[in-house]
């Protein structure tokens, strides 16, 4: 059942959030072979759902999302409660404070039921990279669910939750909504604080919302948003809201499809073109588009990231945070925390990050990338001018079986080739599910104007019908 | 620059971390095939006239409220409104 919906009978007392609460409870349990979920949280779910129920017996406003049971994936502080990124690195780690986005959403009365497992510290494509054992995919057990948002991709996949929050650097909300079958938004840059997660690469990293529906992501996007005096690229100016209440129309709509993205070649070809021509006979104009700036998308991800990573998990040093290897020596003890800490997935993109800020390197790699970073943007900010959204395949292939690309990371890393130049220049990007290719389902990649969340969450709606 | 083993060691003690003997091989090929899959980087063109800058503009030019706006109930001020330190008391 949609979250509106959800809120709406629990508001109305219809349904008391107590009831609510214990269904996703006992589902997320039936379904535990998924390994969605790194952590249940029973006994405080009910006691806020109890909170709820009691402020609605009060006639006291319960909050746009009373009852609504959410899982957070494991970056995502929540005071008094694990904290891992699904690294046994922070094993044992507990979080001192909450995310502004999670306060926010819990003071319009939505209700954590867990953790979500994810790919570790946000690095991997598949949902395979977690220190507390895979995810798999609902739709196919034997498939991954993608990444690193893959245990929030399950668990709304799956019915266990309508809503879950991912985080996505460049595709782990997106991605693993497109390889799911559900809805997947990375705001505009800014858009969500980031305050309380657990920081990636820190000009990429979004919280974003996983749904079943476009009308529940915008609503939980809107609650999180707005500006925050403890992130300070958290955006001032508020964001639009879509129209959820009348549906919308695909008529007059400018969709620029960028040559660079649809090739023929690909599998998912077929399938969303037949979305698009759909679109186009509800009134839609299909624009062509050439942006070579997009050729450079992937490997200036794969520096930038990779870089601000480098840096941000220096932090993790076995002393100040995160589990010990005493050794002799300070330097020792750092180096074996670290070593023993990491996955393999990590360590190879800190290598790969810590390389390209080395001397000499740096200016042919890192500055490069950055100035290419500027130059698509301004390509994609010109195309704004003949289009108003952005269209293209949100990965180039349906879910893959697991352990099939884990020993090949070029060939995991080019599952996010769409992904990633959204991610680069900021703006918005949405997966809404778009057909099936091999019984699996696929995902359309909408990407707005910057700081336009209502024209992809509407066009969202024109797709899906919900 | 070409990636060896010895390349491999040295990034790995900027990272603080260490390869083991037996792979330092494997990671130097991997190294290797993932920097080679940048190369496009040096394709691109007109690049001069672009100043750095990796964090994406906002398109309000309005700031962050400055520090000392911080909700703080600890926080004493003067008349200039900079933070007043509390004076350390004499070690015995």
């Amino acid at each position: 059942m949609d979250a509106l919906v959800t809120a709406g009978a629990v508001r109305m007392g219809s349904r008391r959030a107590l009831d609510v609460v214990n269904g996703a409870l006992r589902r997320a349990e039936a379904m535990a072979d998924l390994g969605a979920f790194i952590h249940l949280m029973p006994e405080h779910a009910r006691k806020r759902a109890l909170e709820v129920d009691a402020l609605v017996a009060a006639n006291r406003n319960p909050g746009r999302l009373a009852g609504v049971p959410i899982a957070i994936k494991d970056n995502i502080a929540h005071a008094g409660h694990p904290l891992t990124a699904a690294s046994r690195f922070l094993d044992g780690n507990t979080a001192t404070y909450t995310a502004t986005a999670l306060r926010r959403l819990e003071a319009q009365g939505a209700i954590v039921i867990g953790r979500t497992n994810m790919d570790e510290f946000g690095m991997g494509s598949s949902g395979e990279y977690s220190s507390w054992g895979a995810t798999r995919n609902p739709a196919n057990p034997e498939r991954v669910p993608g990444g690193s948002s893959s245990g929030s991709a399950a668990a709304v996949a799956a019915g266990i939750v309508p809503i879950a929050l991912g985080s996505d650097t460049g595709g782990s909300t997106r991605q693993p909504a497109s390889f799911c079958g559900v809805v997947g938004l990375k705001p505009t840059y800014g858009r969500i604080s980031r305050h309380g997660l657990i920081a990636f690469a820190s000009s990429l990293d979004q919280i974003g919302p996983l749904t079943r529906s476009i009308r529940d992501a915008a609503v939980a996007t809107a609650v999180m948003a707005g500006t925050d005096p403890l992130d300070s690229t958290s955006l001032q100016a508020p964001m639009n809201m879509p129209n959820i209440a009348t549906p919308p129309s695909a008529k007059g709509i400018r969709i620029g499809m960028p040559r660079q993205t649809w090739s023929e070649e690909m599998p998912v070809h077929a399938p969303l073109t037949e979305c698009l021509r759909n679109l186009e006979s509800r009134g839609a104009v299909l624009v062509p588009l050439d942006l070579p700036a997009l050729d450079t998308a992937l490997p200036v991800y794969c520096v930038v990231s990779s870089a601000e990573a480098a840096s941000n998990l220096a932090r993790f040093d076995g002393i100040r945070i995160g589990v010990c290897q005493t050794r002799d020596t300070v330097s020792e003890t750092v180096i074996a925390s670290r070593t023993e800490g990491f996955g393999p997935e990590v360590q190879r993109r800190l290598l790969l990050g810590t390389y390209a800020l080395s001397e000499g390197l740096s200016a042919q790699l890192y500055r490069r990338a950055n100035a290419a970073r500027i130059a698509l943007r301004n390509a994609i900010d010109r195309a704004f001018s003949s289009v108003d959204v952005i269209v293209t395949p949100t990965a180039p292939c349906a879910a893959f079986p697991m352990g099939s690309r884990i020993d090949d990371p070029l060939t995991m890393y080019q599952t996010d080739i769409f992904t990633v130049p959204p991610s680069l220049t900021g703006h918005p990007a949405l997966s809404v599910p778009a057909g099936t290719l091999d019984g699996m389902p696929i995902g359309l990649q909408l990407i707005g104007p910057n700081e336009d969340e209502a024209s992809i969450l509407n066009l969202g709606m024109v797709i899906t019908g919900r | 620059m070409a990636i060896d083993s010895h390349t491999v060691r040295r990034i790995a003690a900027l990272a603080r971390l260490d390869i083991p003997d037996e792979t330092v091989g494997h990671r130097a090929n991997e190294m290797a095939t993932l920097v080679a899959s940048l190369d496009t980087l040096g394709e691109v063109k007109d690049l001069d006239t672009i100043s750095p800058n990796p964090v994406p503009r906002r398109l309000d030019e309005e700031r962050a409220p400055p520090l000392g706006s911080f909700p703080d109930p600890n926080r004493v001020v003067d008349t200039s409104g900079a933070l007043v330190v509390p004076p350390m008391k004499k070690p015995r």
